[in-house]
């Protein structure tokens, strides 16, 4: 199963995979409060109540995790950026250490590939370069912390340039 | 020179943030300031824990650019490998009314003293202070697109539990932290745009990752849940 995260409306995009569920913009998101109790009290599950608060869980039950994104100064969007907060349940507070550093341990079992469309507009080239690798950057660090694989980063220089376009 | 802190942690209070923000203004503050100076009145901190309070530290923090030589120092927990969302959000909000077109907007891009500095310092719930390497690059990317300059910035690893952390900065386990942020402090007092730095507790990682997963075992434990 596929989990597609996204700022733009869910009816734009097209999955590859014909059994997915999207998380996307449609009503009011709360910013994580930093209360570690989706670790220490509802492991698994955030405890805020605005029905963006079992991302970890949905992870949990997929193969691959898509994130469609306004890359913001090289970062996810505002809203992409509160789904991912919010889905730190998906990994177990105690840690590992992996190539030398500290990284939290996995909750689950399942293995997550990751691909992320970052969307830009055309103006200050040379400012996005810099955000492009950034964006890279960013991408291969979570992935790192919930074990995932990166398939792809992709960066495409108007939202248009979603549609009709396969995601996988 | 005027500074600005906005403390971007998502607590009220007993935040790793605000410990640090204490920190650094022992420094900031010291009674040896030289003849260049800084004086308390010209330091102001702004905490957007609150999204009512969003649109007034907007208006505080364009304000403030529009001061003399101004600098920005953003203190914040890394979240995910970068900006907490809360933060970033306010970021862009404010990004968008610098570059739209205002009058205030005009006077920002065509000042013709020197440009405001942007600076941070992130705390890392990891042992590596260098794994906030990419939230720096992202700020100093947010920086450049609001035409200031990037000053340069402090990740702090070994952050979690740090308002417990009993010694005074310089000292014992925050040896090391003090010694960058009095380096930070210096670079903002005199306009310095520097290299980003990486530093950390001065204990070693088995020591923290135990501590860690003890408090956390702790915490679940007084939830009646096991970890």
């Amino acid at each position: 199963m596929m989990l597609i995260i996204t700022d733009i409306p869910s009816a734009n995009l097209n999955p590859s995979d014909s059994e997915h569920i999207f998380i996307e913009n449609n009503r009011a998101i709360t910013p994580c409060r930093g209360c570690f109790k989706c670790w220490v009290k509802t492991p698994g599950q955030c405890p805020i109540d605005d029905g963006f608060g079992n991302t970890g869980k949905l992870l949990s039950e997929c193969g691959s995790l898509i994130i469609v994104s306004k890359l913001t100064y090289g970062s996810f969007s505002p809203f992409v950026k509160n789904v991912l907060d919010r889905a730190i349940s998906y990994v177990h507070p105690y840690f590992r250490i992996i190539n030398n550093e500290m990284r939290h341990r996995l909750r689950y079992s399942n293995k997550l590939s990751c691909s992320a469309y970052f969307y830009t507009d055309s103006t200050c080239d040379s400012l996005n370069e810099a955000e492009k690798n950034t964006a890279c950057r960013l991408v291969n660090a979570n992935c790192k912390n919930f074990g995932a694989t990166v398939n792809n980063i992709i960066f495409l220089d108007s939202r248009e340039r979603l549609q009709g376009l396969s995601l996988s | 020179m005027s500074l600005l802190i906005i403390n971007g942690s998502p607590k009220q209070d007993n935040s790793s943030s605000h410990a640090l923000i204490e920190d650094f203004l022992e420094y900031f503050t010291a009674g040896n300031v030289n003849r260049n100076g800084f004086k308390d009145k010209n330091t102001a901190i702004l905490n957007i824990f609150k999204r009512s309070d969003n649109e007034i530290a907007e208006y505080k923090l364009i304000k403030h650019l529009t001061q003399p030589s101004p600098s920005i120092l953003f203190v914040f927990p890394l979240y995910l490998d970068g900006i907490p969302s809360h933060l970033l959000s306010f970021m862009c909000s404010t990004a968008e009314y610098i570059n739209s077109p205002r009058p205030i907007s005009r006077v920002l891009k065509n000042r013709q003293q020197a440009k405001a500095k942007i600076y941070a310092i992130v705390n890392c719930g990891f042992y590596e202070g260098s794994q906030s390497g990419v939230a720096l690059q992202i700020l100093e990317n947010w920086a450049r697109r609001i035409n200031c300059e990037w000053g340069g910035g402090v990740g702090v690893g070994a952050c979690g539990g740090y308002s417990r952390f009993k010694s005074k900065v310089g000292h014992g386990v925050k040896k090391n932290i003090g010694k960058s942020l009095r380096r930070l402090s210096y670079n903002i007092k005199r306009g310095i745009c520097a290299q980003n730095e990486y530093t950390g507790a001065a204990f070693p990682r088995i020591v923290y990752k135990s501590a860690a997963e003890i408090a956390f075992a702790k915490m679940a434990s007084d939830n009646n849940v096991r970890l």
